[in-house]
This record gives C-alpha cells, structure tokens and sequence, in this order.
C-alpha cells in the first residue's frame, strides 16, 4: 500500500508536466487499473490474515500434534520403563488428490505389500483431507516412497511410546492408546495431570516433559515375575500374583499379577490378562487376616500373649459351624491362635472385643473402604450389609469380607513397622514424606509382638516352609475357599502368605497370592504360597540390599528383648 | 562546500547502507545456523533416545537372564555366601605408616613379617658378599657397586621426609640405588633374589 501511494505521487507529479488532454486521460485510465488490481490483492492478503483456510491450518498444525511426547517413566533407580520414540508415519491428501488412484495404490503396495489394496484404494479415493496410511515407516522405505512421485503423499514423525522391559511391569503401566492417550495404569494416571489438555493444545512436544519416577524396583519386579512364573507352572494355578511393599515408606516395590500382557502390543481391554488382580479384584484373604484380629486385641488390652481361648470344640452360629483346620482341641494361648492358624481361636478373640468394636478396627486399618492409588483401577471392599455376630466371627478369620488384596498388605505393614497406617504408592517417596501422612493406628508394642508372632509362625507354625535363613522371615498363610455359585467350594482355593523380613526390623513385606492351586498336595498356602515366599525373599533380599544375618536369637528371646526395651 | 557535504553525506549513506546490509544478511545467517543447530540438536536428542530405548530393551532384566541361562555357567547367589566385616579375620599386618616400617625394618635388619624388607636384606646382603653386576647394572648404570652399595647404606636411616624427596630426583642423581630398591622392590624382586 505503501508503495502504491509514493508511487500515485510520483505519477501525478509527472503528470503535471504532460499537457496533452487525451494522454493525460488515458494514463489515468492505466493509474486507476493498476490501482485496483492493487486493492484486489491487498484485500486477498487481508483475508488471509484473519481469517485461515482450514487446510493451511491443518499442514502446520498436525505434525506438532502427532509428534506430541509422553514423559519418560523410570523406576527407582532410573532404569526406562517407557519412553518415546519418534518414527515416520505415511499419509496421503485425497483432497487434493493423488493421481490417478489405481496406480497410485500399485505402486504404494509395491513398497509396502503388506497393505491392504482395498482399504488403501477407499482410503485414497476419499474426499478427506487427511488420512494416514502406515505408522513406523524405515528410511529405505521413506526413500523409495518418494522416488515412486505420487503427489500429495508424504511423511511426518509421530511419536510411540515403547516399553523397553516388555511384559515385565504390565499392569502397573497400562497404556497407550494409538494416538498416545492414556488408557490404564500409570499411563492414565499421568496424562490425568494436565497432559491430555497439553497434547491438544499441541504444548506437548518435544522431550521437555520431566521423567516420572516409580517406587518400582525392575530388577526386584523381574525376580518376583519369575518365580511366579516357576510357581504358576508348577502349582498349575488360576492365576498368581504378588507384590512388594516397603513397610516404612508405602512404596510399592514390585507388583506382578499373572497372566499379564506386552503393553507393547495392542490387545483387547476386556481380555482377562489386563485384570491386575492386586488393586482390581477382591478377595476374602483367609487366614492371613487372624493377624488383623490378634493385632486389635492386643492393642485394646483386652488380650495379651498369656491369654487364652477355648478351641476345644467347633462354634456354633444357628446353621453355620466354625471348625480349624488343623484342630488341637484343647484351649489355646494367643501364639497357639496364630501358629496353628485355629479359626475358632480367632473368632473368639474377635467376638470378645465385640461387633462395633472390631467394625470401627477394620475401618481403621482401610479395610472398609475403596483404596485409592496412583492406578485409576481400584475395586470397593465387598463389606457384608448386617454386621452381626456372624460376621465378625468369620471376618476375624479372613473369610465373609473380600477386599483388594493391596489393602491388606498395607493394614500388615502397619502391623510391622511400629503402627503406623501408610497409604501406598507408586511414585518414590522419602521416608521424611511418609512420616507425614502416615496414621498411627496402633501402639508401638503392640507392633513388637505382632513382629513376634509372625517370625515364630515361621519358626513353629505354619509358615516353616517359608524361611530362609539369614532373613528372619516372618510370615501368616491363608487358604480361602472361594464361592462358587454361592456356596464356598472345597476345591477351590485361594491361597495366600503374607511374608515379612527381617522381622527384627522389618523392611519389606511380599505377598504371594496362588489363586486356585491344581497340584494335589499342595493345596494349602503353607504348601505353594509359602516357599515361593520363601523363595522370592532369597532373590530380592540382595537386590533390596537387607543384610543377611546369620547369628540370631529365635523368635522367644527376641519378645524378651522387647519386653525388656518396653520395660526401661 | 555544500557539495562537499552532499558528498560525505551520500558516502556515509553508501557505507551505511552497504554496513546494514551486511549486518542483516550475516544476521539472518546465524539465525539460520541456529535454526539448522536447533534443529540437529533436536535430531540427536531423537536419536539418543531411540538409542536409550534401545539399550534399555536390550539390557532388560528378562533378556539378561534368558542369555546368562544360556550361555553362562552361573548359579543365582544364595544368601550364605553374603557376609559382613565382622566376620571377616583380622588383618595379619595393619600399620599406620607403611613406608616408615619398611625403613624401619631395613634399619634393624629384623622384619621377619614385613617380606618387602626381606628382599632388601637379601638384595643388600647380596650386593656385599659378591656384587652382582646385572642388578647395578639395571639400577643404577653408571656407578661402580661398591659405591652403590655404601651409599645405599648412609642413605637408609634417613627419616620418612627425604625418602619423600628422593623419586624426584631418582633419574640422574647417582646416590639413590637403596631408596629406589626400597620404593619399588616388588618390581626388582626376581633380580634381587638372584
């Protein structure tokens, strides 16, 4: 415009030196043309400015969107378990068209054979004015593509995230989704932070996004994977599972549910291997629940270890009768309760505290109520409706009150690592920041004990197949009869150890869960869930760096030294 | 006069114009070697992290397993072999000072314990009942072995400090044969002890 005015100046100043009428008119005529065709222009210009051609947008758009990046996720000790990898994606502009479409798709397929002709001849006949035709494409192939000189066909970078350990920590990360969107575990989790509306925004690019950190330990997950792996085959069960927690932090260390899935790979969401049995499923935990029960009677002061109950003969509620398994018939102190795992014991300790008292416990401890985590996947305890006698009998025992399997380890850990109530975690956290949230929920000494009754259940009871030496395990079985149509079947089992080391001062807690064990003979949690226990506490115990110690006293004197502690 | 201005004028116009014209187009170059820099840095972080993937799919723990079953002949560790200092023996042999007890021992002709200071002894005693011309030949070159020898003799009661001093010196000053024995006698052993 600028340049059309200085020039307008330029040519009137001329014109007043011609004098002829005629030319003089007609340069006006040839000044007038010149300057509309100007103003045509600079109104075009104008247009384009305020207002884009939805196509132009979209070239420069797109690619940033496509390129968008999720964070890195690492494990404690920055080892990747996801990243992003850039790789080229081919796509075609029907719109604008492609040539003749025939040939364009002989010559695509004879690069890319794979292809499907008639998808990519509907693809290329569309009047879209984007359509993507084949992710993941090589330099080679990139190279040939554009010698073949179809118009309007080309390449832009996308993003995809891998998971370079594989099946190794499925459940934990979830995934992705094609367009990199989070779908389950870990993955949802992180885009429920903002990332999403980033990714739209077309904010998300680059590798600018700060890594997240998990409390995961890989090498600790692969130890525990594979001997459930081992257990799974040789106990030819349903599905095994198991998890790690640090009792002092709430961290989750490691946590396997079997069968799992390569996230890498797309699959089926409804597909039974995406059901991370740990935080997803309930379950009625059996035995391992006595310690819950013996943990609140000891910390009211309504019982102590000298106390006594009688288990001489089985219980009787109406129609229902409670009867033990490994039946001693004759009064019991509260370690006989728990090593000889008697349900009779353990309904009577519950029923002296009363219905109330031992509902407001178990509501202490979490167990009533859904536990949330990082994972968007969490399950509601199944609580009965009418709480009566009944139901505190069986629930004493682990049976008539199913809840997610994380729920109870982190109601053990606090059990063990002096009563404090910690909620889990996958992120890595400081002891200094689990102090801070943590309940205490019971008295110190109440701890000691139970600390006490786990490790002689290892030295006496049920738990023997679960020590290794140099740890100082300790540990309770369940077995659980699941319902099937209602009834509780004899056949099939849930079996479940809840193993602690080292129980002087205990660190870390691992739960192995052996759903529905086939091996006749080894049906009973002190048979399958215990030893692998046993052995998965012999490979993590180095890798989590807990010194083996060879020269310790047994479980007895190690309640003496504490009884001396709480003395001075 | 006022044309002489115009023309000073009209050159710093020229120079002026021919400087922003430099200035701008070496501008838009940088800014163009920084888009390219950019743009390469953001290759290579791809690349890394393609790489990084890869590493990470390679060194994952299942693999690393799988491979050692395979090729390896190794056993997962058991928990008995993890010991700790305390069970460990004391040590035959602590000092402070280790240099000040090889001096020491040469000093007193004892050091039954210290072997460093037996090779010495016997190099020395060596050295004085027949003197061995290849190991004054590999020390020191150009002295004669009996002046080696003394001197080596007036040399050791030194204190710790001009032991200190004496590497240093060690390539031409002549009178060093016993502190360079004493320094690195492992290395001298099979001679000496011939």
């Amino acid at each position: 415009m600028n340049r059309f005015s200085q020039m307008r100046a330029a040519l009137s100043g001329w014109l007043r030196f011609t004098q002829g009428g005629v030319s003089r008119r007609r340069i006006a005529i040839v000044v007038l043309l010149f300057a509309s065709v100007h103003v045509v222009i600079a109104g075009r210009l104008a247009l384009i400015g305020i207002k884009s051609d939805p196509q132009v947008a979209r070239r420069v758009s797109n690619p940033d969107l496509l390129a968008s990046t999720r964070p890195d996720i690492l494990d404690r000790d920055g080892r990747q378990l996801a990243t992003d990898v850039q790789s080229a994606m081919l796509y075609a502009e029907p719109r604008k068209g492609v040539g003749y479409v025939d040939d364009a798709v002989d010559q695509l397929r004879t690069v890319f054979p794979d292809l499907d002709e008639r998808e990519l001849r509907d693809k290329l006949s569309s009047k879209k004015g984007f359509v993507r035709l084949k992710r993941e494409i090589s330099e080679r192939q990139q190279h040939e593509v554009r010698k073949l000189g179809i118009p309007h066909v080309g390449f832009l970078d996308e993003s995809k995230r891998v998971y370079p350990a594989g099946a190794e920590l499925s459940h934990v990360l979830g995934g992705v989704n094609v367009d990199s969107v989070g779908i389950a575990g870990l993955e949802k989790w992180v885009d429920s932070g903002g990332l999403a509306d980033l990714h739209l925004a077309g904010f998300a690019t680059g590798r600018s996004l700060k890594p997240v950190q998990l409390s995961v330990d890989l090498a600790v997950q692969h130890a525990m994977r594979d001997e459930l792996m081992k257990a799974q085959a040789n106990y030819q069960a349903k599905s095994t599972s198991g998890m790690v927690l640090d009792v002092r932090t709430g961290e989750i260390v490691a946590m396997v549910s079997l069968p799992d899935y390569d996230p890498n790979k797309p699959g089926k969401p409804t597909d039974l291997s995406r059901l991370n049995r740990l935080t997803t499923g309930v379950y009625e935990m059996g035995s391992t629940f006595k310690a819950l029960t013996i943990a609140m009677a000891l910390d009211s002061g309504k019982a102590t270890l000298a106390s006594r109950y009688d288990a001489s003969a089985p219980l009787h509620f109406g129609r229902f009768t409670i009867t033990d398994y490994h039946a001693q018939r004759r009064v019991l102190t509260v370690p006989e309760v728990f090593t000889y795992s008697s349900n009779i014991g353990a309904a009577k300790i519950a029923m002296s505290m009363g219905v109330e008292q031992h509902k407001a416990f178990l509501k202490k401890m979490g167990q009533l109520d859904r536990l949330r985590t990082e994972l968007p996947e969490s399950a509601m305890p199944l609580v009965p409706k009418n709480w009566g006698e009944i139901n505190t009998a069986t629930i004493a025992f682990g049976h008539g009150l199913a809840v997610a399997p994380l729920q109870a380890v982190m109601a053990t850990a606090a059990l063990v690592n002096g009563g404090l109530l910690i909620p889990p975690t996958f992120l890595k956290r400081s002891p200094e920041e689990a102090k801070k949230i943590a309940k205490r929920v019971l008295r110190p000494e109440t701890s000691d004990k139970m600390r006490y009754l786990f490790r002689l259940n290892v030295e006496k009871g049920s738990a023997r197949r679960a020590e290794i030496e140099g740890y100082y395990v300790g540990g309770k079985t369940g077995t659980s009869e699941k319902v099937v149509r209602g009834r509780y079947s004899h056949e099939k089992l849930l079996t479940v150890f809840t193993g602690v080391f080292p129980c002087y001062d205990p660190k870390y807690i691992v739960l192995v869960m052996v759903d529905e064990p086939k091996n006749t003979g080894h049906s009973t949690a002190g048979l399958n869930a215990a030893p692998t226990t046993g052995q998965i506490i012999a490979r993590i115990g180095p890798l989590l760096g807990v010194e083996p110690k060879f020269d310790l006293p047994k479980a007895d004197q190690l309640l003496l030294t504490v009884s001396q502690r709480a003395a001075n | 006069m006022l044309r002489g201005l115009n023309i000073i004028a009209i050159g710093g116009l020229i120079a002026a114009a021919a400087v922003v014209y430099d200035v701008k187009y070496s501008a838009t170059y940088e800014a163009q070697k920084v888009a390219r820099l950019n743009s390469e840095i953001a290759k290579e972080r791809e690349k890394i992290a393609t790489l990084k993937a890869e590493w990470s799919t390679l060194s994952s723990p299942d693999r690393i397993q799988r491979l050692a079953m395979k090729y390896l002949n190794m056993k997962p560790l058991p928990v008995t072999q993890i010991g700790n200092f305390s069970a460990l023996p004391d040590r035959l042999y602590t000092s402070a000072d280790p240099i000040g007890d090889i001096i020491n021992s040469l000093d007193h002709n004892g050091g039954a314990r210290d072997p460093i200071g037996t090779i010495i002894e016997k190099l020395e005693s060596a050295e004085q009942a027949a003197p061995a011309p290849e190991t004054t030949a590999t020390i020191a070159p150009n002295e004669e072995p009996e002046t080696t020898g003394s001197v080596g003799e007036t040399e050791l009661p030194e204190p710790t400090g001009t032991l200190g001093d004496i590497p240093g010196e060690a390539p031409d000053a002549a009178p060093d044969t016993a502190p360079e024995a004493g320094m690195a006698p492992a290395g001298e052993q099979p001679e000496g002890a011939q």
